[in-house]
Parts: structure tokens; sequence; C-alpha cells
């Protein structure tokens, strides 16, 4: 029985882990890319 | 050549199979945390596929597991199992990325998702059971057929890209009469088999549960070529049923203890940050050029497994 806990949990963690780095980076890089061009636009005026 | 030695001495095959003792021991099967060096080259690994994943809107799978087996000595199984847990990150991150800028078609995506889904999950068991029954454990036989069968695949989406449908013809999917009839994304005025479209999503699926594939190298041909839909549109659909697809993929060769998440982690640390900057120049390139580096990259791959045929 722990064994199939054990696993199901593994198979969580494999599909969970990277969805939430990836989407977590991904947040990051859009702010950045929002702040930059926010700055060009107040540049530009 | 050092590094290589190094690297293939350490993650050569486990050297027996992964016990259910402790989970640390299933997070790491191929004990890959034993060695920094090891775990550093998968962060600069990562960091490439991302850009090649970023610069042509595919999980750039196709290329890492090639690379995982050849470059890095590991089981094909272990390769698939962790190119199939990146690919669940890496299209995660490009559908929010993409999702920002255009809506995508989710009825079609989610439909032909469930083939390929099933499809992804069968593909990976085939390739557990062609390991104990076909080839009796014996894993360089294996190797050697799965090396065989990616490079037939290779070839045929190569010739897929370099000789493309004439602009204006119906495509095969739109020709074929079979079932009912969906709308081409982006196109109301045409219409394409559904059923058609699952057949051939599932049976992309079983390749890419097989060979540790996301798929978008096959699902973006699909769209684009056998559907008729447009480049933009297509890229969107293909990411979704690619984030569908690895993740049938990963439940199964995460049940069958093929992965290790510990080196699928530091891949996608790197490739997380690697399709920004693929992103990045793919705005700044034109689209035939991108097509021709493309076609470079698909010939790299079939020399790199080429060469390994060659020289096991």
């Amino acid at each position: 029985m722990s064994k199939l806990i054990m696993k199901t949990l593994f198979v969580g963690l494999c599909l969970l882990a990277p969805a939430i780095w990836g989407l977590t980076i991904e947040a990051v890089f859009y702010k950045l890319r929002r702040k930059s061009a926010s700055c060009k636009t107040s540049e530009e005026k | 050549m050092h590094l290589v030695r190094l690297l293939k001495r350490n993650n050569r095959k486990p050297k027996k199979e992964p016990s259910m003792n402790t989970f640390l021991t299933l997070i790491d099967p191929t004990s890959l945390a034993a060695n920094p060096l090891v775990l550093v080259a998968l962060v600069f690994t990562g960091a490439t596929i991302g850009v090649i994943g970023g610069l042509f809107g595919v999980s750039g799978c196709f290329l890492l597991t090639p690379v995982l087996a050849e470059i890095f000595g590991m089981d094909y199984t272990y390769a698939a199992g962790m190119a199939s847990c990146h690919a669940v990150g890496i299209a995660a991150t490009g559908l929010r990325r993409h999702t920002r800028v255009g809506s995508v078609d989710i009825r079609l995506g989610l439909t032909i998702a469930v083939g390929a889904a099933m499809g992804a999950i069968i593909g990976s068991k085939l390739l557990d059971l062609l390991k104990v029954i076909v080839f009796a454990g014996n894993s360089d036989d294996l190797d050697f057929t799965v090396r065989i069968i990616y490079l037939v695949l290779l070839v045929f989406v190569t010739t897929l890209f370099v000789k493309p449908a004439k602009a204006g013809d119906s495509s095969i999917l739109q020709k074929l009469q079979l079932g009912f009839r969906w709308q081409v994304p982006g196109e109301p005025e045409k219409t394409f088999s559904g059923p058609g479209t699952i057949i051939a999503a599932f049976l992309c699926g079983i390749a890419c549960g097989f060979l540790g594939i996301g798929g978008g190298v096959l699902y973006l041909p699909l769209l684009v070529i056998a559907v008729g839909a447009k480049a933009q549109n297509a890229i969107r659909v293909s990411l979704l049923i690619v984030l569908c697809s690895a993740i049938g993929a990963t439940i199964g060769h995460a049940w069958a203890d093929h992965v290790s998440l510990t080196g699928a982690m530091m891949m996608i640390i790197g490739s997380s940050i690697g399709v920004q900057g693929g992103a990045l120049i793919c705005q700044k390139l034109h689209t035939e050029k991108l097509k021709r580096y493309f076609i470079f990259v698909l010939l790299s791959t079939m020399g790199l497994i080429i060469w390994k045929l060659i020289h096991p």
C-alpha cells in the first residue's frame, strides 16, 4: 500500500514540479518584459 | 572527451534496478546527484534545448532524448522518461507565453490531445514491453531498434519540411471524408475530418511515448500540412497537445520508475531560461531562415544517431 502511495506521489511530483517551475519563470520574465516595455514607451514620450 | 567519458562512467546504466526502499531512490534512480559535474552539464544542456525550443516553438525533446542517450550515455528508457518530464515544464511555459498573445482553439486542441495522450501512454508501455518481452532486458538491442525508428521518423519529418504542400491545395485531412467535420483554426470556411485527425494524433502519441519526445516536431506538421492550419494558430494548438501528450508519457514513464526527477529538474532550470532567449531570437528572424535552421537541427540530430549506430 505504501508502495502505491509513494508511486502516486512520485508521478504527481513529476507532473507538478516541472510545470510549476516553468510557469513561475515565465511569470517572472513576463513582468520583466512588461517593465522594459513601459520603460521604452515612457522614454519615447 | 574527458567530460564525456566521465559522464558516461557515472551514468552509463544504473548499477541495479531502481528499488522502492526510499523516496530518494525513486527521485534519482540513476544516481545523478552523486556527481555535481553531471548536474551542471544537465543545466547547460537544458539551456541549449530551451533556446531551440523557444526558437522553433517545439519542446525540443526530439533532440534531448538522443543527447541524453548518446552524449550522457543514459539508457534510452531513462532518457525518454526524463525528456517527457522535461517536456511538461517546457510545454506549460510555451503555452502560457503564447496564450498571452492570442487565443488557443481549446476544443480542437483538447480533443486531439485526448487521442495523443492515450497514444503516449501506450507508447511508453510499448517501450517497457519491448525491453522485457522482445529483448529480454537486453538494453543494447533495444537502443539499436529505438535509434532506427527515431532515424526513420526524423527523415520523414525533414521530408515534410523540405517539400511543403502547394499553396491553395486542400490538405489530406480536408480531402478525407470520414465522420464529423471541424473548422480549420484561423480559416472558418475550410473544414477537415475530425475522426481522421484523432487517429493521426493517436499514432503520433504512440511515437511520442515510445521515443520520449514532446511531439511538437510531429504535431506541428500534422496541423500545418495535414490539417492546413496557419502557423501561428498551429503552434498554439500544438503546444496544448504537446503538454497533454507529455503528461501521458510522464505518467507512463514515472510509473515504470524511468524518470530521474533530479536530472529533469536540473534541465528545466536551464531550459526555462533558455526558452526566453530563443523566443527573443525568434522575433528577429525571418520564417524561411527559421525553417532552414530547423532542418539543420533535424539533420544534426540524424547525424548524431547515425554516428552512434556506426560506432556503438
